[in-house]
């Protein structure tokens, strides 16, 4: 049988380069899910990775950061929290 | 919504899931922010199976902001029960803010509700009199006294006051062993509101009443045996020994003060042993009018009754007969058959499930009447059971008999001395190579005995 392709949809999924199962450490929603603040996951809602490799939603880390009792220190290991390259 | 309450609720729904045995947590619908909580006290400590309460307000900048902790299981304010959780409820914790910590102790957003009450469980220790700072390595002989006459009584005073003064409360029993005479509540037909108890106009959350009268009748033989033991090592009426951090006296005082009297103790919690089984026994009667009154929670179990009954007969794995007693919904009665080929072969158990027209607000109360020798089963025949199966629920009344299956079939438990309630099956069980050849003698003996009780 011959079978003759007339038309396709082409259908993508993505997902964070994450390990699967896990949660954002001071929202506990998914990675894969968006911070309590956004509607939709995506690049709206990006995700940001530290030195010290504990990543967070980037808006989480900024509502912990801002605050000064944070001292800028990372809320998984306490150490200096810095942007990796 | 906004990000506290959102991650709240998930933190809250993840323990209720999460069937932890040594903390529960619930709130008020309507103020998902203000959270109380329940610690067991932790096995082999002097707090061991005690109930401790706490309140949790949780602000608005939660998780960037630590929620305010108080306890508040103390007496009324006049009962310290470790050096960091004072008689007026504070807790003294570094994540908390309320100690100063070490740097890197202090609050952070990665904290959560169950981090902190794992923290104060952390606290009720073995030896808390080394929580006090500057006696973390105290080891003076007047240390060593204050350490033991410290641990002698905490003891007295959670049996006392944790499980006994709480106990008595919910079942309005004066510590005389007499009833409090309460004007007759509006009955709520079981709706959730039946949590608030209306005392003296004040409205009262209880959340953990019928878990802690569960677990109370789980644990009822360790406190008898833990009652017995304390007795030994003091005289009655001698004063409790006061620490030299504690602070004595009136309003202001920060302290644990009073004097042994275990009788007494042992007399009262044997009178709270009777009630709770008389409370088991009227919930037939109630039931059987909520039958006569057409009450939706009778023709509820009548209908899982006989789903549960059409389950168990099609299933392949489970081998028991379920009957009502005098057709009551509210009593069930399932005997089970062991099944060849292990160790239950040739056993016939019976067990009975008595339902509150509260259900499932009140869980059933749970009882072999075959005599057991088991390490999860206590010896009045009182299992630590899980609701079970598939898909264990509370409200599914078969998850019960389910659960209880699943216990007796269980071939390879992981130790966890929160279950064990029957201690002299325990020790045999969980010690040497001989010991457990004698469990499995004395084990194998119950079961073929048990036909004679059938």
């Amino acid at each position: 049988m011959k079978v003759k392709i007339k038309e396709w949809h082409a259908v993508a999924t993505w997902r964070w380069d994450m390990p699967e199962d896990e949660v954002c450490g001071i929202c506990r929603v998914d990675f894969d899910g968006c911070c309590p603040n956004c509607k939709y996951p995506g690049d709206d809602c990006p995700l940001i990775v530290g030195k010290c490799h504990h990543s967070f939603h980037l808006h989480c880390i900024l509502s912990w950061i801002n605050q000064e009792s944070a001292k800028g220190l990372c809320p998984m290991c306490r150490q200096k929290f810095e942007v990796a390259a | 919504m906004n990000q506290s309450t959102l991650r709240l609720t998930r933190e809250l729904a993840d323990i209720q899931k999460s069937n932890d045995l040594s903390i529960a947590v619930a709130c008020r619908d309507s103020d998902i922010r203000s959270i109380r909580a329940l610690i067991l006290g932790p096995p082999e400590t002097p707090y061991e199976f005690g109930f401790f309460e706490f309140t949790m307000k949780f602000p608005k900048e939660y998780p960037a902001k630590a929620p305010a902790v108080n306890a508040i299981t103390t007496n009324g304010g006049r009962c310290r029960f470790n050096p960091n959780i004072y008689a007026g409820g504070k807790v003294c914790l570094s994540i908390l803010g309320t100690w100063r910590g070490e740097r890197g102790e202090e609050w952070s957003s990665a904290q959560g509700l169950e981090s902190i009450l794992i923290s104060i469980q952390s606290l009720m220790s073995s030896n808390p009199y080394e929580n006090e700072p500057g006696y973390e390595n105290a080891n003076s002989q007047h240390d060593k006294d204050n350490q033991k006459a410290y641990i002698l009584k905490i003891r007295h005073e959670t049996l006392r006051i944790s499980i006994i003064q709480r106990l008595e409360d919910y079942l309005g029993l004066k510590a005389d062993g007499t009833s409090i005479v309460r004007e007759p509540r509006e009955d709520t037909g079981g709706d959730s509101s039946s949590a608030y108890v209306d005392d003296g106009g004040v409205y009262f959350f209880e959340p953990f009443k019928d878990l802690c009268k569960r677990r109370f009748l789980w644990y009822y033989d360790t406190y008898l045996a833990s009652i017995q033991t304390e007795k030994e090592k003091v005289t009655e009426n001698q004063a409790f020994t006061q620490m030299p951090f504690e602070m004595s006296g009136g309003s202001g005082g920060n302290s644990m003060e009073g004097k042994f009297n275990y009788p007494e103790l042992e007399r009262r919690i044997q009178t709270i042993r009777q009630k709770l089984d008389q409370e088991a026994e009227s919930w037939g009667v109630e039931g059987m009018k909520a039958l006569k009154d057409e009450r939706g929670v009778a023709a509820n179990l009548q209908r899982q009754f006989e789903q549960a009954k059409v389950f168990f007969d099609k299933s392949e794995t489970a081998t028991l007969d379920m009957e009502l007693q005098d057709n009551n919904p509210f009593i069930w009665r399932v005997t089970y058959f062991g099944r060849p080929m292990t160790n239950l072969d040739g056993g016939l158990f019976i067990f009975t499930l008595r339902f509150s027209v509260r259900f499932p607000d009140e869980q059933p109360r749970v009882q072999f009447s075959t005599p057991m020798f088991h390490h999860k089963i206590n010896k009045d025949g009182i299992p630590a059971y899980f609701p079970g199966g598939l898909h264990p629920r509370p409200d599914d009344a078969k998850s019960h008999v389910e659960g209880v299956i699943t216990l007796l079939e269980e071939e390879d438990p992981a130790y966890d001395p929160r279950t064990q309630i029957n201690i002299e099956a325990s020790k045999l069980y969980w010690g040497t190579k001989e010991e457990r050849r004698e469990y499995s003698k004395q084990f194998r003996r119950s079961v073929q005995r048990s036909i004679e009780y059938a």
